[in-house]
């Protein structure tokens, strides 16, 4: 690239969430040069509709190796299990910040924020000579040899929170009407039943309080603030947990077989493979290997020839708590924690909320309904012509877990097709 | 639902202090938030402090908040500006990792007993009786509460701006709040609009480093906090360069397509912040303008673009970045934009930033026309402790001017009429060599304390180094340096006149070629011995002292000349209508900003000194009518707090 601004890529993927990152990824891996653009880079590949990864566990751990490695490294070390319900459980906050890095760092992956308006592919549908336009609301034009969309339910999405009826695919956030009016207007590549209105999603409740009721009974006890569920040795947490009689309330309360539980790591092999690509962090946290290309070498390293090695997550020591319990029947049911910052609880299973915030949890988000347009795509054919690519939750992915693996798939295919089309 | 003692709306840098404050005081407290994973977010610039803001950001640590706390945690660059100039100006500013500074907030929050974070649109305010009775969210939910804290930054009516295109929204992507603006108005109380703008961030690793000048951090970085220092860790550094004629063409060439010159933007922005193509406008001669390239965190290579603030369009925006030396190959990665949104002019506040008409209403942050975090973590601390304060019954805690840059603050918003955004200097104080980055914990720590928002442990902390501090003023006063010839050849290597006899350490400290250390090289072994060795704040305050102590004792007795002016009460009651002898427009000022003492009166532009003489006249008169004694200002600060007024030095 000698250092030049080249705006004109392979692949522009629309949407930086779970099924966008994961197929911008895929693309870049197999060394083509790759724009994703999200309306809101601060929160790139955010799992935002809760901590339930929505796969088995053995299916996750199978599947995980087939990822694109920056996509595997950003997911793998989140992925906790209960072995005997086996839930998949993640913070989603720690896997958006591990995966904006990492596609930061992939070499021939730009990340740029824009809100697209309109796709349009110039000059046929044919195999030569076709070219994406992406368009984004502030006129920007973004061209490429073809285009994956992963709006995820921001098309025309619209949410129903208690008696608020509100826009947007997720809650607070601005949807991608205009976008979609184009798809929707523009037709050519979109067969009668390509929009369907209908995906509809549903995130549960989210309480607050368990590490506070911890809080406030060390309180009592000693007379100052002292411990959280953090600071439980991991190895004999479930049997510090038994004797707790806030642990005690909690299970009451949620009734029936609940128990806490120790979640589990699915760490192994991506923590190796990372300590082996050596972490080049901005940072000195400490440890690691953070080589002479810190602070200031690290800039203009493109312009010097190419982007460095691949940096492990550079954040300052990972802030919060790592958590690792849940309380859990056998089918899933019960509280599961995510966003350990905060302290919140994601309610699995339809439990009942009344006995819970009765002992002291507060209620911190409602649960709330998504109504969006949905892109209809045969399983694995290109959507609009074939240069525009669908994805995710937009095309039924149910789950995070399926949209990071169509996701991937998706970009797996863009770059196969890319590479038997002879023309640039 | 469970009502609530406060219920503060907004989780930016004022919402957190507030919530945090009215918690630690011992209220039943919600944060209501539109997005609980935007908690604290830094919108704008990554960096925390400056001049005059870094000292608000210190007065908040002192007094128990947590924004200076937590940049020390998030840190990932600190430096202390200004050390060639006078301890006035002296200032820390930190660049922070935005992500781990949320996370570090987040953190706090959740380990505060008492303190519940709640996802929803604020919609209306319940008032009854002119006082505040809950809070409804848009969803239908209901928080009765007995105090109410507002900090909703730019997201009242919020709506960006980027050329000539706009949308509704509170920041980038995120939904504004639509509904409390009219429920605020319905209440009586009215509202403004003003504007600010955020500029461009770019991919660090395509600037050009070697066309810059590096701007490293401290060696040993001293931190915001009083309780902690920052832990070590490798810094990284921001990039300076500089605007040039070419960058100044391609400006002008476009500033037809500036939302400022289309009105697009009605709202009125920070002139102290202002935006490059502003900056064209108002100073054509100027040749050059600063860039400071700043990193937005350690997990990102995206960096911020301090003084390339725009809301041109994206194109002219990157023709202007690759127009400045450094950035011809920057790639930008977001674009800068401007927002407007509603805010309620601060006259109608007290200064205990609770609404005049709506009692239990209390407001902080940019909705009261501020700009810049550490002001606004210095409104939500205040209005967090009134909030408490009110739901127990006691009387409000009010800083004075002269007692810290929160006290000028929140002065100037309640008794001036804001034509901009505000933000702070050190020249809006008139005490600045009283109101230190250095002095911040002996000045404000014993309110800190007395509100319950220090412990014993951390007061007893500060009253040590202040006794230290004395003490070794003391040994300095009565240790002699001699006019030996070695002392004398190490004067005149430094620089400094030789001595003819023997002189006081602390009268050789008045020297400013002399350091703090160059006069302890002076001493005779028994002096160095009585000494000990010093912390180094605490040889920084007597250098500080030694140097400045003509001026400071002026200030003081200035101080307290006029204080018996500016404490005078001006009852509640008070009809300023009936007010003869004055003019129209002082009259209509005084009775739109309700001035609480006669200083109040004589800072609100537009009051002449006549016109101060003449209340001066009537007040008087009505003393001696009533017979009543009208309380100062400091007797009802101090009862709320039951501390005695600490003085400065």
């Amino acid at each position: 690239m000698n250092g030049s601004y080249d705006d004109s890529y392979d692949v522009v993927v629309v949407g930086g969430g779970v099924s966008g990152t994961a197929a911008a990824a895929a693309c870049a891996q197999a060394g083509k040069r790759a724009l994703l653009l999200s309306s809101s880079l601060d929160v790139t590949g955010l799992p935002s509709y809760g901590p339930v990864v929505g796969a088995a566990v053995g299916v996750v751990r199978r599947e995980l190796a087939a990822l694109p490695a920056s996509i595997r490294g950003s997911w793998g070390p989140e992925l906790l299990c209960d072995e005997r319900s086996g839930l998949v459980v993640m913070d989603p906050r720690n896997v958006s910040l591990r995966l904006k890095w990492a596609l930061e760092n992939m070499p021939g992956l730009d990340l740029r924020q824009a809100t697209v308006v309109a796709v349009e592919w110039k000059f046929g549908r044919g195999r030569v000579g076709g070219g994406i336009e992406v368009f984004g609301a502030l006129k920007e034009v973004f061209r490429a040899r073809a285009c994956v969309l992963a709006p995820g339910l921001g098309l025309r999405g619209s949410i129903r929170m208690g008696e608020q009826e509100l826009s947007g695919g997720r809650y607070g956030e601005v949807p991608a009407d205009e976008l979609c009016d184009q798809l929707e207007v523009a037709g050519v590549a979109l067969t009668q039943r390509s929009l369907l209105v209908g995906a509809v999603l549903w995130t549960p409740t989210r309480l607050l309080g368990l590490a506070k009721g911890r809080l406030s009974r060390a309180e009592d006890d000693a007379g100052s603030v002292a411990l959280g569920v953090d600071e439980i040795g991991e190895s004999d947490l479930e049997a510090d947990l038994a004797g707790d009689p806030w642990v005690g309330e909690v299970k009451k309360a949620l009734g029936g077989d609940v128990e806490p539980r120790a979640l589990a790591g699915l760490v192994g092999d991506c923590l190796r493979e990372k300590s082996e690509e050596g972490g080049a962090s901005r940072l000195a946290g400490g440890a690691g290997s953070v080589g002479e290309d810190g602070a200031d070498g690290a800039c203009g390293r493109r312009l010097s020839g190419g982007r460095g090695p691949v940096p492990d997550l550079a954040l300052i020591p990972p802030p919060g708590p790592s958590r690792r319990v849940a309380f859990l029947n056998r089918k899933g049911q019960g509280l599961v924690p995510t966003g350990q910052a905060l302290d919140e609880w994601y309610l699995a299973g339809g439990l009942e909320i009344d006995r819970l915030t009765r002992i002291g949890f507060a209620v911190s988000r409602l649960p709330y309904v998504v109504n969006s347009c949905g892109i209809a795509a045969e399983s694995d054919r290109p959507a609009m012509g074939e240069r525009v690519w669908v994805t995710g939750r937009c095309r039924g992915a149910n789950t995070y877990w399926e949209s990071v693996k169509d996701g991937a798939s998706v970009g797996r295919q863009v770059v196969a097709l890319l590479q038997e089309t002879t023309l640039r | 639902m469970t009502g609530y003692d406060v219920v503060v709306v907004g989780a930016g840098h004022a919402g957190c202090e507030a919530a945090l404050a009215a918690a630690r005081m011992g209220c039943r407290t919600a944060l209501v938030t539109l997005n609980l994973d935007k908690i604290s977010l830094m919108p704008c610039n990554p960096a925390v402090g400056g001049v005059g803001k870094g000292q608000l950001t210190r007065e908040v640590d002192a007094l128990g908040g947590e924004q200076g706390r937590n940049t020390d945690k998030a840190y990932v660059q600190i430096k202390m500006l200004n050390t060639s100039k006078g301890p006035a100006v002296r200032a820390l500013r930190a660049q922070t990792d935005k992500r781990v500074y949320e996370d570090c907030m987040k953190r706090a929050l959740a380990q505060t007993p008492g303190l519940d974070v709640v996802q929803g649109e604020a919609a209306e305010v319940a008032v009854s009786r002119e006082t505040i009775s809950g809070l409804r969210l848009a969803d239908g939910r209901q928080f009765p509460c007995r105090a109410l804290v507002l900090a909703t930054g730019t997201f009242l009516n919020g709506r960006i701006v980027v050329g000539n295109w706009s949308s509704a929204a509170g920041r980038v992507g995120e939904l504004p709040a639509t509904k409390m603006s009219a429920s605020l108005q319905k209440a009586g109380l009215a509202l403004g609009r003003f504007q600010s703008a955020t500029p461009p961030r770019i991919d660090g690793r395509t600037i050009d480093p070697a066309r810059m000048a590096v701007q490293p951090g401290d060696d040993l970085p001293s931190g915001f906090s009083h309780w902690q220092r920052p832990a070590r860790r490798r810094q990284l550094s921001c990039y300076l360069t500089y605007t040039n004629a070419r960058t100044h063409e391609v400006v002008a060439e476009n500033l037809h397509l500036s939302p400022i010159r289309t009105g697009s933007v009605s709202g009125k922005g920070p002139r102290y912040c202002p935006s490059i193509d502003r900056k064209i406008m108002n100073f054509p001669d100027r040749d050059r303008h600063p860039v400071f390239v700043e990193p937005e965190g350690a997990g990102t290579w995206e960096m911020y673009l301090q003084g390339l603030t725009t809301s041109l369009p994206v194109a002219v925006q990157e023709k202007i970045i690759h127009a400045t030396p450094g950035l011809e190959h920057a790639r930008l990665v977001r674009p800068g934009y401007a927002v407007e949104y509603d805010f309620l002019p601060p006259y109608q506040l007290s200064h205990a930033l609770q609404a005049h008409g709506v009692s239990g209403l209390f407001a902080a942050g940019q909705l009261n026309g501020t700009s810049g975090y550490e002001e606004a973590a210095a409104q939500g601390l205040v209005a967090g402790i009134n909030a408490a304060l009110y739901v127990r019954g006691d009387p409000p805690f009010i800083l004075r001017r002269d007692q810290a840059y929160i006290g000028v603050l929140i002065d100037d918003l309640v008794t001036k009429e804001l034509d901009e955004p505000y933000r702070m200097f050190t020249s809006r104080a008139e005490y600045r060599l009283l109101l230190r980055h250095d002095n911040a914990a002996e000045r404000l720590a014993p309110f800190g304390r007395a509100l319950g928002l220090l412990s014993a442990e951390q007061l007893a902390k500060v009253e040590k180094r202040a006794r230290e501090v004395d003490r070794a003023t003391d040994v300095l006063r009565g240790a002699l340096v001699k006019g030996s010839a070695a002392n004398n050849a190490a004067l005149v290597g430094l620089g400094s006149a030789p001595l003819a006899g023997s002189q006081p350490a602390f009268q050789l400290l008045h020297r400013p070629e002399l350091s703090f250390e160059d006069v302890m090289g002076l001493l005779d072994d028994t002096d160095k011995g009585l000494l000990g060795s010093l912390d180094p704040e605490v040889a920084t305050q007597i250098a500080i002292r030694a140097q400045y102590d003509g001026y400071i004792q002026r200030q003081l007795a200035d101080i307290a000349r006029r204080r018996s002016t500016e404490m005078t009460m001006i009852p509640s009651t008070m009809d300023f209508g009936s007010l003869h002898g004055i003019t129209i427009e002082a009259r209509q000022k005084l009775a739109r900003f309700r001035p609480e003492t006669l200083g109040e009166a004589s800072r609100i532009s537009g009051i002449s000194p006549s016109d101060i003489s003449v209340l001066m006249v009537h007040l008087h008169r009505m003393r001696s009518q009533a017979g009543t004694r009208l309380a100062g200002r400091g007797e009802v600060a101090a009862a709320g707090v039951a501390v005695d007024v600490v003085e400065a030095e």
